[in-house]
């Protein structure tokens, strides 16, 4: 019998709040944190076909992080950091009584340091002035910058990894801190799912992929509507979210709270497509089983459904076929709810954000509400998606997150009972 | 479907799609369909627009993309765009507004070729599902209650 492991601890970055209670006051509210984006700093944003996101506002790093801290890396980073110490707080582990090799931290991120990244490309492309590129360019701009800045904070130096998927990146850091517990490799690991890169470059690139809504642009807080009829493409959005992860054995040493248990995680390839999923469902179908299997239940046991659910056409159509294929006449059965119906696609820390959504459902018994779920689309019918919270004992949840690279995750997720 | 079209409009669009696919553009015809005929997936449909864009000086809205299912229906909507008063529709912006593209817009049109060459050899596997029914004469409509079917993640 593999190791128990459980969540302990949670911290959270996002357009809906900054920190675990506001973001979860909010969700519960259903409204959504999407709003116009005239401009990116000084940057206009009239040319754009997208004008919406989803954007941390009022984050100002110091007020949580020290300026050298701050200053050493970019946003993401710093949203990392603040996640990852709300978290650590909010577990009650004090770093002085862990042995630090016994502490992993796990970051996903899609992006990374973009927000440096295109101001220093393009200062350089102007000025043709190589030694006017920051010195601190390269060590921001890697992606490692995250998890190493966070084991740097707390002195955790146990396993250090980023694991880059795009938008199932913080899924897996997720799975592979299970994974890394329950190998022994640690006892504690702090997962992390960041990225902040509504930039220029990266919102064009995406517009230019057509991934984007672009027909709510004056109405921000419509424009993210999975599994609505209406729903016309993603909405970016900005974030980070960690989840302290541990084995049982060592939470119930220390006497922690436990807000829930990690019971199982898939990953795989569809090897199919760059952007798009195969289309009959059948890999995220197969994903999900393989969750399942690894977390010893059936699909009769599962309750709820964090879904990906991104609000593109395909995507939210494909993921219903695949909840159909495999919980077949069960599936009306299930509570389904999109976080990024509230926050937009955060893309690396979409994982993270979405475990922190679950996590809660398990423990307060609350499903948050999909937001702008208005017409459902008969495509994506499914009777357990509502504009409402849904008061559910869950026993078993999952957690779907599929990525750029024909990628896929599913985390399992199970109310704790000692 | 039956206006008469530019023949130079066709043959650019010919021409590009014939560049894009590395094939003899002779054997590319406005009856062909670019998904079920020349094996475009819809990502390789928004490579192709995005070439057509540059090469006409237009922009297409995500709205209008559903219609543009084949050769003609490409020719056709972009001569209509063309014919249109300035400001009727997104008109095209000037390119150099940012410092930021200034030396990237040229070099991102010759960076295409390599996922080009993936999509072409790849069968026809994904869709404009919706869009492919769709009547094409409300593609020049921004409004156009037509989902578009492309990239998903």
């Amino acid at each position: 019998m593999a190791s128990r492991v459980v969540i302990t601890g949670l911290g959270v970055v996002s357009p809906i709040g900054i920190g675990v209670s506001e973001f979860w006051k909010s969700a519960l509210t259903g409204r959504s944190g999407i709003t116009a984006i005239p401009s990116l700093g000084w940057f206009p944003m009239s040319g754009y076909r997208s004008q919406v996101a989803g954007q941390v506002h009022n984050f100002a790093p110091e007020q949580y992080l020290s300026a050298m801290q701050a200053n050493r890396v970019d946003r993401y980073a710093q949203f990392s950091l603040v996640a990852a110490k709300e978290a650590l707080t909010d577990a009650n582990l004090s770093m002085a009584k862990e042995a630090p090799h016994r502490v992993g931290v796990i970051v996903g991120a899609g992006m990374g340091g973009m927000v440096m990244g295109e101001r220093e490309i393009t200062q350089l492309f102007e000025t043709q002035r190589p030694h006017r590129v920051h010195p601190n360019f390269i060590p921001t701009i890697t992606l490692n910058s995250a998890s190493g800045i966070v084991a740097m904070a707390h002195g955790a130096k146990g396993p250090n990894l980023t694991i880059s998927t795009a938008c199932s990146s913080s899924a897996h850091a997720l799975g592979q801190a299970l994974h890394c517990i329950r190998t022994g490799q640690a006892d504690v690991v702090i997962a992390v799912g960041a990225d902040a890169s509504i930039t220029p470059l990266v919102f064009a690139g995406f517009c230019s992929l057509r991934a984007l809504s672009s027909e709510f642009n004056n109405a921000p807080e419509q424009a993210s509507r999975p599994f609505d009829r209406r729903r016309d493409g993603f909405v970016m959005g900005e974030g980070a979210a960690a989840l302290i992860v541990e084995s049982w054995a060592h939470a119930k040493k220390r006497k922690a709270r436990v807000y829930a248990e990690l019971a199982g995680y898939a990953a795989t390839s569809e090897a199919y497509h760059m952007v798009i999923p195969q289309e009959d469902g059948q890999e995220i179908c197969t994903t999900m089983k393989i969750g399942l299997k690894s977390a010893g239940i059936g699909p009769d046991q599962v309750d709820y459904i964090n879904a990906h659910a991104t609000s593109t056409t395909i995507g939210d159509a494909v993921e219903t076929k695949a909840i159909r294929l495999l919980f077949k006449n069960r599936a009306d059965k299930i509570a389904v709810n999109a976080t990024k119906s509230l926050v937009g696609h955060t893309l690396g820390a979409a994982g993270a954000i979405g475990a922190v959504a679950t996590t809660l459902a398990i423990h307060t018994g609350q499903i948050h509400p999909t937001a702008n779920y208005e017409e459902p689309d008969p495509d994506c019918r499914l009777d357990g998606i509502r504009r409402a919270v849904q008061e559910r004992k869950v026993r078993y949840a999952l957690l779907n997150a599929f990525g750029f690279g024909s990628n896929n995750a599913t985390v399992v997720f199970k109310k704790f009972v000692a | 479907m039956t206006e008469r079209i530019n023949p130079e409009i066709t043959e650019k669009i010919v021409h590009a799609l014939a560049s894009y696919l590395k094939r003899d553009p002779a054997s590319i015809t406005e009856a062909h369909h670019l998904r079920d005929d020349l094996g475009l997936d819809s990502v390789a449909v928004i490579e192709l627009l995005f070439e057509i864009e540059e090469r006409f000086k237009l922009q297409i809205p995500d709205q209008d993309l559903p219609g543009l299912s084949t050769v003609g229906s490409v020719a056709a909507y972009v001569q209509r765009r063309l014919a249109e008063p300035q400001g009727s529709s997104k008109p095209a912006l000037p390119k150099s507004k940012t410092p930021s593209t200034k030396s990237g817009s040229k070099k991102s049109t010759s960076s295409r070729s390599t996922s080009a060459k993936s999509s072409s050899t790849k069968p026809a596997s994904t869709k404009l599902k919706s869009g492919s029914a769709k009547k094409p004469k409300t593609m020049s409509k921004p409004a156009a209650k037509t989902k578009k079917k492309v990239t998903a993640r």
